[in-house]
């Protein structure tokens, strides 16, 4: 298995179709098929691209399916005349079970076999969503990840427990945009459904990350005796805890707490959403289109011309990050709004954040310090909507970070209360802005073009919405300390209080 | 059949009843095409609707004339240059339909393929429309690909300007179809004033035509963005694509997701949905588990093309009872033999005419 590769498979063809070249893992399928180095492919479907490309004397690029034994492979071949040669180039190998029928198919899913399997197959994108996913919840076992859902709210990520020289392979891997494996898991919605990840990266055209195609192994089926379960398709995949009352009271206090003018005044719930639908649709499509414009997909293209649609991609990126927001804004101002009440490993999300962040950082070498890996601080809280808090601290603290600076990301547990602390070297924040900075579209007359002034706003107040705060310490000119402050694991209440 | 009275000859050449079916098969097939380069050069309504027509002419001319342009271009022969400038503007298209012999049957199939597509396309754009096909096509490679193939597809539908050039995004063996007639066509259209052999422009058009051809990238054409779509996406994924694709008439789109759900070439597939009939179309929607709601909406779509739209309304109701009846058992035995290589099928047709 495989993705859409960024180095292509190779191979050299005279013009009698006898192979002068080839990278090991074609020379690899020639020699499979009975095949000799120099000769002419023995790989039917391969061997009559070659012969149509040399008669016709023009290009080609089209899917082509090798069969094999086990599963046939299929990919996109690009063949080019290159002088007397032809030039063969291998891409987005995939592989290709034989079909199954049908009817067979379906009476499969109808008499539900004791046909479980241990491993499975998984697709994210680049926001590591899954996407993409071929799964029935009656042959993977138990509750099977939707489309969108975010891979960290189905899998829980463990520490190598042998502490070999990678505990987390996978975030590693991601930061790098590089392949892993060995990455222990277990579900969210049962930690006794324990997983082995293996992930390849996948890069588009351009060579852009787009985000990994991996395997799921069960790793818990040596010693536990797998049956079939009943598919729970409308179940979610973690149960949230059961809300007690106080968090009623508390959605209740916390609206009534707000001094702010209603949303709805200036951004009603209906209006909101229209917008979101309204604006979501035509901004991604320019996006893609102005991407596919600027990487050239559809024909060579002035540079500078290239370069226009590139800063359209951006522009409208900004613009769907905007619209992300106020969807968020919209999400936190709704008065039954309640965050998921689960145990999240502050630690983890902290590493993860920075993760995300390295990239960036390291376009203008800061350096983030992120928690050691054998730190642990539980606290009470949405593991999604912490690790949005984070993102957005982290991603302030790299925006005004100088270059060449560091970013430190510090653990606290103290009181029943769990800590974030996420400090900067830099330029700082003039105390009497310490509370403006939370307000609504509030940048501080920032003109970079870059946020839409609403990161710590929403931050705050999904931070109160889990009973917690968002607090700065900082001067002009000395860094700046962002504490987000969640209840601890260990304080053993059951629910958010008022904040 | 073999009847017992069958001559030495009958058995020489096959049984005799067969050697009946082959000839008319071929006679048919030749007829056929003679119809349609008949009624291509002179339309009247049958295969070819008007729409339909105005769409494939569109196509062929404004594709022949991108070509003939790119011939012009490459000639840089002076005399040659100064005499490729002595003919009209565009000549090939205008030139093709006086000499509508020059159209292969692979060529005209292809491009009667190519405007049954953009002719149901061209529907698609209505003011207001909910794309729902964007919305969930997220921002990944599939997405990239849409986009793409988005931007292709509208040049197929764009205004039908026959004098203008359209880009001849064809796959390899119709442009290099393509290009040799232009090159033909230009070669005659010099040699009138000097005889039939022009010896001079000849090879000069030969190495331009060469040249064109080597750059030809048949991958940036609608048909291979539509299977790079498809590649882009799982089975469950295709499967939940497909209806939206139907909905919003992306027939070409539709059949990429049926050649990587089925291994059903797109070509064929295509070929399926506008040629291929009742039958064909019925079990194509069933083997992508396409609701019968859609279905009918795809059977009212095509209906401009498959000449049904006079009787209508019967039409709809057979289609609609035959597609209730058709199981998937029976969707997958048309797609066994759709399957079987073109040439082994070509024979077995000769072999048994019924099947």
């Amino acid at each position: 298995m495989s993705g859409i590769d960024a180095t292509p498979v190779t191979a050299l063809v005279d013009r009698n179709g006898c192979i002068l070249r080839a990278d090991d893992r074609l020379m690899a399928l020639q020699i499979e098929a009975g095949g000799q180095p120099n000769a002419p492919f023995a790989l039917p479907a391969l061997a009559a691209l070659v012969r149509l490309a040399l008669r016709l004397g023009t290009p080609l690029s089209r899917p082509v399916d090798l069969a094999r034994d086990s599963a046939d492979i299929s990919l996109w071949a690009q063949l080019r005349p290159d002088g007397d040669a032809l030039l063969i180039s291998l891409f987005d190998w995939q592989e290709r079970r034989p079909r199954l029928p049908m009817s067979r198919a379906a009476m499969l899913e109808a008499t539900a076999e004791t046909l479980v399997i241990t491993g499975w197959d998984w697709q994210v994108d680049d926001q590591m969503r899954f996407c993409n996913l071929d799964l029935n919840a009656t042959h993977v076992g138990h509750a099977v990840p939707q489309d969108g859902e975010t891979f960290t709210a189905f899998f829980a990520l463990n520490d190598s427990a042998q502490g070999g020289p990678r505990a987390m392979p996978m975030i590693e891997a991601l930061v790098r945009h590089m392949n892993f494996e060995g990455q222990l898991a277990h579900l969210r919605g049962d930690d006794k459904l324990r997983y082995v990840l293996s992930g390849t990266a996948l890069f588009d055209r351009s060579g852009r990350f787009s985000g990994y195609r991996g395997h799921a192994e069960r790793e818990d089926v040596a010693t536990e005796a797998l049956t079939p379960v009943a598919p729970s398709t409308a179940a979610p995949v973690y149960p949230p805890i059961t809300p007690p009352s106080s968090i009623e009271n508390s959605t209740a206090s916390l609206a009534a707490d707000m001094s702010e003018p209603n949303p709805s005044e200036f951004l009603g719930p209906a209006l909101s959403r229209r917008l979101d639908t309204a604006l979501r649709q035509p901004i991604t499509r320019i996006i893609a289109n102005a991407g596919t414009i600027s990487e050239r997909i559809t024909g060579p293209l002035r540079q500078d011309y290239a370069d226009y649609a590139g800063d359209i991609a951006a522009a409208g990126r900004h613009l769907l990050a905007l619209v992300d927001d106020l969807a968020d804004l919209q999400a936190v101002e709704e008065p039954d709004f309640v965050p998921t009440n689960e145990e999240v490993d502050l630690s983890e999300l902290a590493r993860r954040a920075a993760g995300l962040l390295t990239i960036r950082a390291e376009a203008r070498r800061i350096s983030i310090q992120a928690p050691a890996a054998d730190e642990r601080v539980m606290a009470r809280a949405d593991y999604r909507r912490v690790l949005q808090i984070l993102v957005n601290l982290v991603g302030n603290a790299v925006r005004h970070s100088p270059a060449e600076s560091t970013i430190w990301i510090r653990l606290d547990e103290v009181n029943g209360r769990a800590r974030v602390i996420v400090a900067d070297q830099g330029g700082g924040i003039d105390p009497e802005n310490h509370e403006r900075i939370f307000e609504r579209f509030e940048r501080l007359g920032n003109t970079d073009g870059d946020g839409s002034g609403l990161g710590l706003y929403i931050s705050r107040r999904l931070a109160r919405a889990m009973s917690g705060e968002v607090t700065i310490e900082s001067a002009l000119g000395r860094g700046a300390r962002f504490t987000l402050d969640l209840p601890s694991w260990s304080a053993g209440q059951n629910g958010y209080q008022a904040g | 059949m073999a009847n017992g009275k069958e001559t030495g000859a009958d058995r020489a050449a096959g049984t005799g009843g067969n050697d009946h079916a082959r000839l008319a098969r071929r006679l048919a097939d030749e007829l056929r095409h003679r119809a349609d380069l008949a009624l291509f050069a002179d339309p009247a309504p049958a295969r070819w609707t008007d729409a339909f027509l105005a769409e494939t002419r569109f196509h062929l001319a404004g594709t022949m004339n991108a070509v003939e342009m790119a011939i012009r271009l490459e000639v840089s022969e002076g005399d040659i240059e100064v005499r490729l400038s002595g003919l009209p503007q565009p000549y090939c298209s205008p030139a093709l339909e006086r000499n509508i012999d020059l159209l292969t049957p692979e060529l005209l199939a292809h491009y009667r393929l190519r405007g049954a597509l953009a002719m149901v396309q061209r529907d698609r754009n209505e003011p207001g429309r909910e794309d729902a096909l964007s919305s969930a096509s997220g921002e990944g490679p599939f997405a990239h690909a849409l986009a793409a193939l988005g931007l292709a597809e509208q040049r197929w539908t764009g205004p039908m300007l026959f004098d203008a050039p359209l880009r001849p995004d064809l796959p390899a063996e119709a442009f290099c179809e393509l290009a040799w007639t232009a090159a033909a066509l230009l070669i005659r259209g010099l040699a009138l004033g000097r005889g039939p052999h022009d010896r001079d422009a000849m090879p000069v058009v030969i190495q331009a035509v060469e040249r064109i051809i080597s750059r030809h990238d048949e991958g940036s054409g609608p048909f291979a963005l539509a299977q790079r779509c498809a590649r882009a996406l799982t089975s469950g994924e295709r499967r939940r694509i497909a209806p939206l694709a139907l909905a919003e008439r992306r027939l070409l789109l539709f059949c990429a997701l049926v050649e990587a759900e089925t291994a059903l070439p797109i070509g064929q597939a295509v070929d399926a949905l506008v040629e291929g009939g009742d039958t064909a179309r019925r079990a194509m929607l069933k083997l992508m588990g396409i609701e019968e709601a859609l279905a009918v909406q795809v059977f009212e779509m095509l209906t401009p093309l498959t000449g049904t739209l006079a009787a209508q309304d019967m039409a709809l109701m057979r289609f609609v009872a035959e597609y209730r009846d058709t199981d998937q058992v029976e969707a997958e035995a048309w797609l066994a033999r759709m399957l079987v290589p073109a040439a082994l099928a070509a024979k077995l047709a000769i072999i048994d005419p019924t099947s």
